[in-house]
């Protein structure tokens, strides 16, 4: 009934003369297998259907968008949702459309990089999912968009926030600790209480193409949904020191936060160069009650500090066999805070990525993916990723691969988290 | 004795003149260049449904289809927008090319289901277009500027017609070391081209047909249908198919930028 009434719209303005509609969408089969926790309380094995699909339609300056995916687990039932990515209207004023309106959720891509992201740092994530690249909601959006040069300025409002999707505390993709959280808080100043998705928060954002060079700056005032600090809001005084009121109050912290950032893809001769920062300053009076032990707990806040990616990529092809190979590089940072409250801010706090992608140009585009996440600082802890996807025919394809977790032991930060979750996966995706 | 010198003087002066409006291989090659750039410039736009057909050594075949739009610009190379149909995985996928006379082109790929504008090095040109033959290099923009040409002969191309046959070899970052082209002297459209590999053996050949008058502002232009691509090292072929394709088209120059690849 939902998507029906979704698809109102667009069915009143198909007939309109001019118009251009499309669609397309995947589902998918996901089967992914965890290693053995030796716990029977957690799920070590998922089956799900995924679905995406999008609809626009186009005409003259308008259009209209709507998008969004859906799961659903045979098991675990807090992995079933419905997002929506897009739903918007926009419409592009004057002959040459050097100005645009949008008003409704959307889903944003800022970034330049592969695998680390500072300055995409808009829409709130779906944390069960790959760390590196997790799936985004769509944020309710009031934007004006103007063309400068090669490029736009865009002015963003955004009313109202999107809760992040925690997976369940019987869910092996870490993040939670085996708790539930409860609703998510909203860190404004010193207010504490608001767990209201209506917080108002704006944006501005320069892009520009000069030559080889594209780049992009960006002032935002907003929430933090990248870096949530889980925690308690109220504690008691116990034995001398503070702990949780009630300790199944535990619930992501989301700070609001002014920060500048931008990207930057530069082409030197065969190289892509890319870069990627933020700098946050926090609103911070407020602090959470964080938990440091299973039984001890201190009260913080997130730290100011910068955000800087680097990056490196080339193709190289192999005209013998027909087969290109794309080698990536990054390498990320947390600046200014110390090593280790840089360790409690981010995952990926000083992190380098050796990635490569392996394409053999063949009729079913079979491709082979391999990345290689090291912690520079905490050298024991990695990730490995490896992949490949084959086509089956026109619609088909599939995707088999494997992630490798490593960490000395678990616990409340960096790969920690996630040690013991090494997973396989296999996708079968049919695509219309 | 005076009209002995004065046909001395007449035949030094002839001598001189002969030397001095010679043309030379490379002149002449670079002349029919331009004068083929001049013809088929002037169509302002090109809009058309693309489809490309790939077979591998053992005759199996398989389809690709895009939507492919090309601005004119004037004193600098053409940009060009393709949009990609199928495999269906990855339908929506556009490539954007802003191709320049006398440096590297610039070229952003859109990935759907990422909703992310991708730059992307256009220096890697041998890579190939779609697992196809073809590779980004034959299918860009064929700027003089990128060339150095040898008339080589007159000939007659493979259907009869008269051809110049020339050869040109790119002055920086190819996938080939040289290319033979053979252009209609009718209507100065390449009609045959064999390339040659970085070692300088031939790798491909490719053979234009299907040719099509269009007119524009009433200049007559000609434009091929079809091309067909042999790797004559791999045996593998693709065909490159233009249908409803239409010249003089006015697009918003707002089409072809990195901003219109997100709508």
């Amino acid at each position: 009934m939902m998507n029906k009434l979704l698809l109102l719209p667009f069915l009143i303005l198909c007939p309109l003369s001019h118009a251009d509609f499309s669609d397309q969408g995947e589902i998918t089969f996901e089967s992914r297998k965890f290693e053995n926790d030796n716990s029977r309380l957690t799920y070590d094995d998922n089956l799900a259907l995924f679905t995406r699909a999008q609809l626009k339609y186009i005409s003259g300056g308008f259009t209209a968008a709507l998008r969004g995916y859906g799961r659903v687990d045979s098991k675990d039932k807090d992995r079933n949702h419905l997002v929506v990515e897009d739903a918007y209207g926009s419409y592009i004023f004057g002959d040459e459309g050097r100005f645009k309106l949008l008003a409704g959720w959307k889903l944003f891509n800022w970034s330049a990089m592969e695998a680390f992201h500072p300055a995409d740092v808009v829409n709130s994530k779906n944390f069960d999912g790959e760390i590196e690249n997790l799936e985004k909601k769509g944020e309710l959006t009031l934007e004006g968009e103007f063309v400068v040069g090669d490029g736009t300025l865009n002015l963003y409002f955004w009313p109202r926030v999107e809760s992040p999707i925690f997976p369940s505390s019987r869910s092996r993709t870490g993040v939670n600790f085996g708790v539930e959280f409860q609703d998510s808080v909203w860190v404004d100043g010193t207010d504490t209480q608001s767990n209201s998705s209506w917080q108002s928060q704006w944006g501005i954002r320069f892009n520009q193409t000069i030559g080889d060079l594209d780049f992009s700056l960006q002032y935002l005032d907003h929430f933090d949904r990248v870096h949530p600090l889980l925690g308690y809001s109220n504690g008691i005084s116990f034995g001398g020191s503070e702990v949780p009121s009630n300790q199944l109050e535990l619930r992501p912290h989301f700070y609001r936060v002014k920060e500048v950032g931008g990207t930057l893809s530069y082409g030197y001769e065969d190289y892509l160069i890319k870069a990627e920062g933020s700098y946050r300053e926090y609103e911070d009076e407020f602090q959470t009650l964080t938990p440091i032990t299973t039984t001890s707990f201190e009260r913080r806040s997130p730290k100011d500090h910068g955000e800087l990616a680097l990056g490196l990529e080339r193709i190289v092809s192999f005209d013998s066999v027909e087969h290109e190979a794309t080698i990536i590089f990054e390498v990320t940072s947390i600046l200014g805070p110390t090593k280790i409250e840089r360790r409690k801010l981010s995952t990926f706090q000083r992190d380098a990525l050796l990635g490569l992608r392996y394409n053999f140009n063949d009729f079913m585009g079979s491709e082979l993916f391999f990345s290689y996440i090291q912690d520079i600082e905490y050298t024991d802890e990695r990730l490995i990723n490896l992949s490949f996807t084959r086509r089956l025919s026109d619609q088909w394809k599939y995707k088999i691969g494997t992630r490798l977790y490593q960490a000395k032991e678990n616990g409340f930060y960096g790969l920690q988290v996630y040690k013991g979750d090494s997973q396989g996966y296999l996708n079968i995706s049919r695509f219309f | 004795m005076r009209s002995v010198s004065n046909l001395c003087l007449i035949l030094i002066l002839s001598l001189l003149s002969q030397f001095s409006f010679a043309e030379t291989s490379q002149e002449k090659g670079l002349r029919i260049a331009k004068e083929a750039e001049a013809r088929n410039n002037g169509f302002i736009g090109d809009e058309s449904d693309l489809e490309m057909v790939l077979i591998d050594a053992y005759g199996s075949k398989i389809v690709r289809k895009m939507e492919g739009r090309v601005l004119e610009v004037k004193d600098d190379g053409d940009k060009s927008l393709n949009i990609f149909l199928n495999p269906k995985d990855v339908k929506g996928t556009k490539m954007l090319t802003w191709s320049h006379k006398n440096e590297d082109d610039n070229q952003w790929l859109y990935l759907p289901s990422l909703k992310r504008v991708k730059k992307i090095s256009s220096r890697n040109k041998s890579s190939s277009f779609m697992g196809s033959e073809f590779s980004y290099e034959d299918l860009g923009s064929q700027e003089i500027e990128k060339y150095k040409f040898n008339f080589l002969k007159d000939g007659k191309s493979a259907a009869g017609e008269d051809v110049y046959i020339i050869e040109r070899v790119p002055v920086d970052n190819s996938g080939y070391s040289k290319q033979v082209v053979q252009i209609s002297k009718k209507h100065l459209n390449a009609v045959y081209v064999s390339y040659y590999d970085r070692k300088s053996e031939l790798l491909k050949t490719a053979e234009m047909s299907g040719f099509t008058k269009y007119t524009v502002n009433g200049k007559e232009l000609w434009r091929a249908t079809l091309i067909h691509m042999k790797n004559v090292q791999t045996k593998k072929e693709s065909i490159f198919k233009w249908t409803n394709r239409k010249l003089g088209v006015n697009f918003k120059s707002s089409l072809f930028t990195k901003r219109s690849l997100k709508r």
